[in-house]
């Protein structure tokens, strides 16, 4: 195999000069320490070198330990002032006769008790086993680490420290000394190592980068491109992306699309004609009561479509007009009707749409957008949320096509078990519930009402054919698809929940 | 939605009357399969409140009566005033407005004797000729004193326990909230008969202040307890809740029998002198309002769903002696509708025949004649409120079909698609800006003067759309401006790792002079928050953006307050229009989000 210019460098110092340190190599050979090493742990994989660990400890004084290098400990100190005020002294009294402050003192205590040097009797410190003048241990160490360089625990040892009784105390008191962990590597040749030498050295340059000027010369051909550990983890990093609410819009609106649908839309601002009235539903309905809907003070007024249409809503409320009904009998007032309301329901889009719809004609239509009602802020209600509508105008449609258009719709949502049950809804007749099964969940969840428009709604629109309707609410569907426990998350995103929400599920 | 609690074991008395068709086990299912929804089976514990006679009603889960909802007695300070009267099972249903119905087990009993085959066709009830008559007062017709119908019933036999009386109340509650739209439409009255003096009463628009009587609850022991109509509807509890009806009343409407004694002021109170009690065995029921059609409503559930409940019971009728001649109470006479069998065929997608179809209908509560004819005669009961076109005919076919026996299939007519060109152009913005690697953010789109406008140093717009009955001072308009969402986005993620990239692709609302007064325009705005952000960011972004969007926008230098002076930008389309703003937020701005961290923004109009 060959050599890269590292190892080879490596070997060519251990030959001359015998077995080294990884300093001593890295001096000798001209490299930083970190690629000697892997070069010498290439090497030792290969063979061709031996590696001896030598664990060691590295001791530095830091800055509190610096302070008492010219200074006494605090107990040495003590100790003093006890020996002078006759071998004892009131704790409180110390600090009058030295430079200690009574905390000084009191954090002193636990080394004075420690080394045996004084005891306490009551309020009084009382001298207990003098020591001479002789450094302790700790003391020692501090003088001998005066410099503030590091110094190795063998060569401490060697001198005649005792590094066990020193650090013992230095260790524990906050910020006297670092100790290190090291471990010092020396590395010498085997006999295949001294083989390989004996044999010649030839090496290529090792390079962690491949530059332009390598390729444009060609000389990444003498050069070995060092090898990575590529199962190492790199940064994060997260690309840019939509919120995961649009794309539960986009999955419902693809579905729509190619089930055959129109797009369509309405404004949010809409008169109560058009988000009420054209609904047949009646002008005392408690939908319509200032506690449910948000009703708009600026603009004051809302107008409203051409005369004859609203003529044929008001005779439909009064009286059934020509559409075989028997009306809510009472006297509709078209001053409500101007009155203008942040839509309740995106069901004002698709009557919109049905007024302009061309009568004998087939058409399919579908909204999504906020709709507003007036509920107080929890974790499932926001006074906006948003909903999706469709509907099927059609002279052949029928109840069993609504049935089978949602089961259609659904499945393509993700859900493909559906249930169906009779419900009321007012301006639909007849008008179908639908469950849906979540699976995750073991249970049947109501998703969307939906029915056939009733013929109040549609004849004064000039819709003889009948029409299917539906519609559901996206931020339930979003808080179940996503897991939301609020309707809240939604709408004040957090960016970990934008960045890490994943586009696939 | 208000729920019922239907008394389980009173019901399946009234469905096995004569062999047990069904189990409480069943129950559910029944009610899922004809359109009512369960909310649960639950035990209610019944407590009588000794101060003002009332039964209160509580699940398990609501707990103990601590006070009493009629009268207010508060029973922790005074245990001694309530009493259990033990336990009751029931179903609780969402109520459906729209079939008041079946509100109670007589009515709902009814029903699904039918629904079951048990019982069909339509249920008929003896009516006895009675002789009372009420004299109404063609003043009740002005505006001043608006209230003009009423319809009565003289109720005998009645045997009254506590559950009955519960049953009563929570009818005549329920019904005040279904037809009566809170006593508006119609409100109902029940009271002792034998309390009440000869056969001619009344029912007057009566001046505020001409007499007085003790209303129900005030004891009539009590010399200061004889309120004028003005004071009960200060000073009665019941009277300040419904003062509102008569509000734009000069004269309010009372009853009265032929002595002159008061039966009730409608809609908003009885006279204590003839409240029901255990001991009643006639009543005299009337129904008053503004709507002839819940007025007769209400009269006719009222008195053939206690019939249901009292099998002994005899209605008597009343004649109602008004300004365009006398007719007589309740009227029971069944509403006659043709169905085309084709239509329901055709509407439910199901190969019905007609008699088969006619089975359904009278499953359904319906007589039906013409069985075998392309058109059915249907004859609708009087109670039902919901049957206005035979179109609701043709749900209730369906329902007693069953939905689950219709076959699905699709709409034959093929059709094609399209999408709102907006829409796709919106895709596209939002395309490039992840591009940029930004994030969408979704915003609310209702908002306030402060978070709009004086947050960000400019004045109120005249064009913002101003909600009349907002109900919180954070939302009292529609957005003008995506920028505050999005800055108030960078203020909740404040903790996390800079730089941070935001975009929203939406809609903001403007009063214009389109039809409804205002509309949306479409927006697509981005904001960028980090230590070395700067103007020189967003122009970047922007640059590409309006060249990516084919947008020929120029770009100009704008006081704009909402940027720091001379980084602030106004961007213009080919003709001059302001499509757009641009630059580095102002420190005034950013203090008022809290943000740490200079913020370049820019929001351009889609289009």
């Amino acid at each position: 195999m060959e050599l890269s210019e590292p190892q080879a460098a490596v070997l060519q110092a251990l030959a001359s000069a015998g077995q080294q340190g990884l300093g001593a190599l890295a001096n000798a050979t001209g490299l930083d320490q970190s690629p000697v090493a892997a070069a010498c742990a290439e090497l030792q994989q290969q063979g061709l070198l031996e590696l001896d660990e030598q664990a060691f400890q590295e001791i530095t004084l830091t800055e509190a330990g610096r302070a008492h290098v010219a200074t006494p400990l605090p107990e040495r100190t003590i100790v003093g002032v006890l020996q002078q005020q006759g071998g004892s002294c009131r704790l409180t009294e110390i600090p009058q006769h030295c430079d200690l402050n009574q905390g000084q003192v009191g954090q002193s205590l636990r080394w004075l008790l420690h080394r045996k040097w004084a005891r306490k009797e009551g309020d009084q410190l009382v001298l207990d086993q003098a020591p001479d003048a002789t450094p302790t241990a700790d003391e020692a160490l501090i003088q001998a680490l005066a410099d503030g360089q590091p110094a190795r625990s063998d060569t401490l040892a060697a001198a005649g420290h005792d590094l066990a009784a020193a650090l013992e105390v230095l260790s524990k008191r906050k910020g006297f000394v670092s100790v290190k962990d090291r471990t010092d590597r020396t590395a010498r040749l085997t006999d295949a190592g001294r083989a390989r030498v004996a044999g010649g050295l030839s090496a290529r340059k090792r390079v962690t980068r491949l530059t332009p000027e390598m390729l444009a010369d060609g000389s990444w051909r003498q050069v070995e491109l060092a090898p990575y550990d590529v199962t190492l983890a790199a940064g994060d990093v997260y690309p840019g992306k939509e919120h995961p609410f649009q794309r539960i819009f986009d999955q419902v609106r693809r579905v729509f699309l190619e089930m055959g649908f129109t797009e369509i839309a309405s404004p949010w601002v809409e008169s109560s004609f058009w988000d009420f009235d054209a609904l047949f539903q009646p002008q005392d309905h408690p939908a319509r009561d200032m506690q449910d809907t948000f009703y708009i003070g600026r603009p004051a007024r809302s107008g409203l479509p051409d005369a004859a249409l609203v003529e044929r809503v008001r005779a439909t409320h009064e009286n059934g007009g020509g559409t075989g009904s028997t009306g809510w009998r009472y006297r509709w007032e078209e001053e409500l009707a101007h009155r203008p309301v942040l839509r309740t329901h995106t069901t004002a889009a698709t009557i919109r749409a049905l007024a302009r719809h061309t009568g004998g004609t087939s058409g399919k239509y579908f909204v999504t957008g906020p709709v507003f009602r007036r509920e107080t802020v929890d974790y499932k209600h926001l006074p906006m949320f948003h909903q999706v509508d469709g509907i099927i105008v059609d002279e052949k449609a029928s109840l069993a096509n609504l049935l089978g258009t949602l089961a259609a719709f659904y499945r393509k949502m993700g859900f493909p078990k559906v249930r169906f049950r009779p419900s009321f809804f007012p301006y639909t007749e007849p008008s179908v519930e639908v469950d849906l099964w979540l699976t995750h969940r073991n249970e049947w969840v109501e998703m969307g009402g939906s029915g056939i428009f009733r013929p109040e709604v549609t004849r004064p629109l000039g819709v003889n054919e009948r029409v299917l309707a539906w519609g559901l609410g996206l931020e339930r569907l979003a808080m179940m698809i996503h897991k939301l426990k609020s309707i809240g998350e939604l709408y004040f995103a957090t960016m970990p929940w934008l960045r890490e929400t994943p586009l696939c599920r | 939605m208000p729920l019922i609690n239907m008394p389980i074991e009173t019901l399946l008395g009234l469905l096995n009357r004569e062999k047990t068709v069904t189990g409480e086990a069943d129950l559910p299912d029944h009610f899922q399969s004809m359109g009512c929804e369960v909310e649960e089976t639950t035990t209610i514990q019944q407590y009588l409140c000794g101060v003002c006679g009332k039964v209160i009603e509580r699940t398990e889960a609501q707990g103990a009566a601590l006070t009493c909802a009629s009268c207010g007695t508060d029973f922790r300070e005074r245990p001694e005033s309530v009493s259990t009267l033990g336990e009751n099972h029931v179903v609780r249903l969402d109520m459906l407005a729209v079939r008041p119905d079946l509100f109670d087990p007589g009515g709902m009993g009814r029903a699904l004797r039918g629904f079951l085959g048990v019982q069909t066709g339509l249920a008929e009830y003896d009516l006895r000729p009675g002789k009372l008559r009420v004299q109404v007062d063609p003043a009740l017709a002005n505006d001043d004193s608006y209230r003009p119908f009423i319809g009565c019933a003289v109720l005998r036999k009645v045997r009254l326990d506590h559950d009955r009386i519960k049953m009563l109340m929570n009818l005549q509650e329920d019904l005040h909230w279904a037809l009566g739209r809170n006593r508006k439409l119609a409100s109902i009255g029940v009271y002792d008969l034998a309390r009440l003096e000869g056969t001619n009463f009344r029912y007057d628009a009566v001046a505020r202040d001409a007499l007085t009587f003790v209303p129900l609850g005030f004891d009539a022991g009590d010399s200061s307890a004889a309120c004028t109509p003005d004071e009960i509807l200060a000073r009665h509890k019941t009277g300040q809740a419904f003062a509102h009806l008569l509000e734009k009343h000069r004269k309010v409407p009372l009853l009265r029998d032929e002595r002159g004694n008061v039966l009730s002021m409608p809609p908003i109170i009885n006279a204590e002198a003839c409240r029901v009690t255990h001991d009643s065995t006639d009543l005299f029921c009337d129904v008053t309002g503004v709507s002839q059609r819940s007025v007769d409503r209400a009269l006719n559930i009222v008195v053939t769903s206690l019939r249901e409940l009292i099998p002994e019971l005899e209605i008597e009728t009343v004649t109602i002696d008004g300004p365009d001649g006398a007719r007589v109470t309740p009227d029971l006479t069944p509403a006659a509708m043709d169905l085309s069998v084709a239509e329901a065929r055709d509407t439910l997608g199901a190969p019905l025949e007609s008699g088969q179809l006619a089975d359904l209908l009278e499953r359904m509560g319906h007589r039906v004649q013409g069985r075998g004819a392309e058109t059915l005669k249907v004859e609708v009961p009087a109670w039902r409120n919901d049957v206005m076109h035979p179109v609701d005919l043709i749900e209730d076919a369906g329902v007693a079909f069953g939905y689950d026996n219709l076959v699905p299939e699709l709409v034959p007519t093929f059709t094609v698609g399209a999408a709102r060109p907006i829409e796709e152009r919106s895709a596209a913005a939002r395309r490039v800006m992840v591009g940029h690697g930004f994030h969408q953010v979704m915003t609310l789109t209702l908002t306030s003067e402060p978070a709009a406008f004086g947050k960000w140093r400019i004045p109120a717009d005249p064009r913002a759309v101003q909600i009349e009955n907002p109900i919180s001072s954070e939302q009292t308009m529609c957005r003008v401006s995506l920028l505050p969402g999005l800055l108030e986005t960078l203020a909740i993620n404040k903790q996390y790792d800079l730089p941070q990239q935001l975009f929203e692709v939406g809609d903001c609302c403007f009063c214009d002079d389109s039809e409804t007064g205002a509309g949306e325009r479409r927006f697509m705005a981005a904001a960028l928050i980090g230590s070395q952000v700067g103007y020189a960011d967003v122009r970047a972004v922007l640059d590409s953006y309006i060249y990516e969007m084919g947008i020929e926008a120029t770009i100009a230098a704008s006081d704009d307050p909402r940027f720091i002076p001379g980084r602030g930008a106004v961007l213009r389309d080919g003709a001059g229009e302001t499509i757009g703003a641009m630059g580095e937020v102002h420190p005034e701005v950013l203090e008022a989000y809290g943000l740490k961290h200079p913020v370049a923004c820019v929001e351009i109009a889609l289009q």
